[in-house]
């Protein structure tokens, strides 16, 4: 299924290995030049810059190349139809092979845009067939076949190009396709639904956590779904999620203060999963655990704020980043030397990135953004307005 | 996700010495989970969430508290940074030195950034440079600047040539360049240009004279996008002008000399930047020149240049990369 030369694929992750280790000082220059000969790599794949750069210019080129052809076909009324974008992401789709296959493109930039490109289009092409035809279904047909498309698509580009972000869409497209389904023709939807993506969610992970130990060559989707459905799981039993999807599917207005059914069940799984995440997270040494933990702690807050007015908002600012401080410098001093097997040090001084210090840019993209001073008046000191935040708020 | 045996079989075919074979099965048997990222992470959200709550604090209850005990209690936290960092620094050196610890670079961001809200806030309240709006910004920026070469911060760095470009009478970060687009402004686009020539030197100087040689990157960041964006504003600020034309021909002359620079540096990120201001320029050019047929002839023109000069681009750049990293 995979298009991809699994020789090479496999030789990839060879060299990745061991200019890991030669970055660990683990391995010499020499040892590392023989490895990188012994297991050569065909692909042509660019860098992170280069990637975006040949992503653009290829949109660039696809966009006039089919501008050119529709001007041609301008008289005629072919173009109303859905077939002619249908047609257009087939051609796509054959240009996207031909790049791989011949010219053995892998994550360059042109073998992305070719597939996005000619997704787009055939997505399209169902679109304005779904909208043009004359009869009309009733309930959610058009959403279910939309997102039944996406879901279809996305697994094939998934399977054929091992595309970290197409595995995301067609997860997302999959469970759209379900909440869709189940509001339509599900028994008792308003109520079973937070339970029903809850166990799909649930399912999808173990299986995926399954699958892991295989599909090597698919490790970065896998990787992905691993992340999305934990995410789905905690958010289909989220207070806020249940409550407010709910009374507008249903198009239930509630009062503020009026709880919905089960909602110490919704309650506790807001809070509670996020730390078992962390919990099992860090028992299992699994990143992508830890990090969903960590990332829905943040959420489980804000639900709760939605609700329940705590303190004001700048004392839960100060109080929280105050803790948060304390609870990453304590844990940063305990950790100095390594406990249980984990550390604080960068373990992989990993130079994908072109040497770009992405630390840098991001600080200056938040505190240089400072007010324009009008011409004549430059006022303020500098360029971070202090107090100035405040205006977000 | 290593084949288990990988290891072995590099040894057995002689490709790995016996002494990096060791090396690394021994890292492979007690492998260590890395925390890095997340407590960065947390360390960086509990600073930002400190200084945004206390600025809302301050700003809220301003008249109970009065100006001079918050500009007292700004001073502290400057102060205690400032301590903090020149008790623990390393001595000076012109290469780079790496921070003694990671709070170290984030007391240094927090005391730079109190450090500017106080000469703001002194200056907003009474006034201290009176009118010499110049001399308010001129002084951070020199601060700013000190403390990113003595304490080797690239993001202070990005501070003080924000700050530098406040100076000048513009703001710096790209995508407000882009958002304002108050360019009809003479004066403004040569104070842009200006500022993008100063900061490419500095980057250039930095490697030549090796005086903290990384930060050329931050330099020729800024420095690329800005004189590249003034360039083509002052282009279009001149179109009608037969003159015009010029501002286009320096910027190819500086896209050719930076062009070689960064394949010099095999430096993609610069090279990306310099392909696509100039592909960007040479749009412009064809664009004008079809602009002139107004029938369908020109638009089916217009199509086939992008078409072909798109694919041409396309194959240099993937020429390049395999170039680059053949060297």
């Amino acid at each position: 299924m995979i298009i991809y030369n699994i020789t090479w694929l496999k030789h990839l992750i060879i060299q990745d290995q061991m200019k890991k280790a030669h970055r660990a000082n683990n391995l010499n220059a020499e040892e590392l030049q023989a490895v990188l000969e012994k297991y050569p790599v065909g692909f042509h794949s660019s860098n992170l810059f280069l990637r975006i750069g040949l992503f653009l210019v290829t949109t660039t080129l696809t966009s006039f190349a089919f501008g050119f052809l529709s001007l041609v076909l301008s008289n005629t009324r072919l173009m109303e139809s859905p077939g002619y974008f249908a047609f257009l992401g087939v051609l796509c789709y054959i240009a996207l092979e031909i790049a791989v296959r011949t010219f053995h493109h892998y994550k360059s930039g042109v073998d992305d845009a070719l597939m996005w490109t000619s997704g787009m289009l055939l997505l399209t092409a169902l679109y304005i067939f779904l909208d043009k035809r004359a009869f009309g279904f009733k309930g959610y047909i058009d959403e279910l076949m939309l997102s039944g498309l996406v879901m279809l698509l996305g697994t094939y580009f998934t399977l054929r190009f091992a595309n970290m972000v197409m595995a995301l869409v067609s997860f997302c497209a999959f469970i759209a396709f379900i909440f869709f389904a189940w509001n339509s023709y599900g028994f008792y939807p308003f109520s079973t639904m937070p339970f029903l993506i809850i166990i799909i969610a649930a399912t999808i992970y173990s299986f995926v956590l399954k699958l892991d130990k295989k599909h090597w060559m698919y490790k970065d989707c896998l990787g992905m779904l691993q992340f999305v459905s934990l995410l789905t799981l905690y958010a289909a039993g989220n207070y806020f999620v249940v409550r407010e999807l709910g009374s507008s599917m249903n198009k239930v207005v509630l009062a503020p203060d009026q709880d919905i059914p089960f909602g110490w069940f919704f309650w506790l799984w807001t809070f509670c999963i996020p730390f078992i995440y962390i919990g099992i997270g860090l028992k299992r040494k699994d990143v992508i655990l830890l990090r969903a933990g960590l990332i829905l702690v943040a959420a489980a807050c804000f639900t709760l704020k939605r609700y329940h007015h705590v303190a004001s908002i700048e004392v839960v600012l100060v109080a929280s980043g105050a803790l948060l401080l304390g609870i990453s410098y304590g844990l940063m001093r305990y950790l100095e030397t390594p406990k249980y097997g984990f550390t604080v040090a960068e373990l992989d001084d990993d130079h994908m990135l072109d040497n770009l210090k992405v630390e840098s840019l991001i600080v200056s993209g938040t505190f240089g953004d400072g007010p324009t001073p009008p011409e004549g008046s430059r006022m303020g000191g500098g360029s971070f307005g202090g107090g100035g935040a405040t205006s977000d708020f | 996700m290593i084949p288990d045996d990988l290891y072995k079989t590099l040894k057995d075919n002689g490709t790995i010495s016996s002494g990096s074979f060791e090396k690394m099965t021994e890292k492979q048997r007690s492998p260590l989970f890395s925390l890095h990222w997340e407590l960065k992470t947390l360390l960086y959200l509990g600073v930002m969430m400190l200084s945004c709550g206390s600025g809302i604090l301050i700003y809220k209850n301003i008249d109970t508290i009065g100006h001079q005990a918050i500009l007292a209690f700004i001073a502290a936290i400057c102060g205690g940074c400032f301590y903090y960092c020149f008790r623990n620094k390393k001595p000076f050196s012109r290469e780079l030195i790496k921070a003694p610890d990671v709070l170290f670079d984030y007391l240094l961001l927090l005391g730079c950034l109190s450090f500017l809200t106080f000469t703001g806030y002194l200056q907003y309240q009474y006034q201290v440079f009176g009118t010499h709006y110049g001399m308010a910004t001129f002084i951070p920026m020199v601060v700013l600047f000190y403390v990113a070469y003595e304490f080797d911060h690239l993001g202070v760095l990005s501070m003080a040539i924000a700050n530098l470009a406040v100076w000048m009478g513009v703001s710096v970060t790209p995508n407000r360049l882009l958002s304002n687009a108050n360019f009809d402004n003479q004066t403004l686009i040569y104070t842009y240009l200006l500022l993008g020539l100063i900061l490419l030197l500095a980057g250039f100087f930095s490697e030549r004279f090796s005086f903290k040689k990384h930060f050329r990157f931050s330099y020729f960041h800024f420095g690329i996008h800005i004189s590249f964006i003034a360039l083509v504003f002052a282009y279009f600020n001149n179109y009608d002008s037969g003159m015009a034309i010029i501002w286009l021909l320096i910027l190819f002359a500086l896209a050719f000399y930076l062009y070689l620079d960064a394949l010099h540096h095999k430096s993609f990120y610069f090279m990306l930047l310099v392909i696509l201001y100039s592909y960007a320029a040479v749009s412009i050019l064809v664009f004008r020149s079809l602009d002139g047929m107004s029938n369908m002839g020109g638009l089916y023109l217009l199509c086939l240049y992008f078409i072909i000069s798109a694919a041409a681009l396309i194959l240099r750049i993937i020429r390049l990369n395999k170039q680059i990293k053949a060297s």
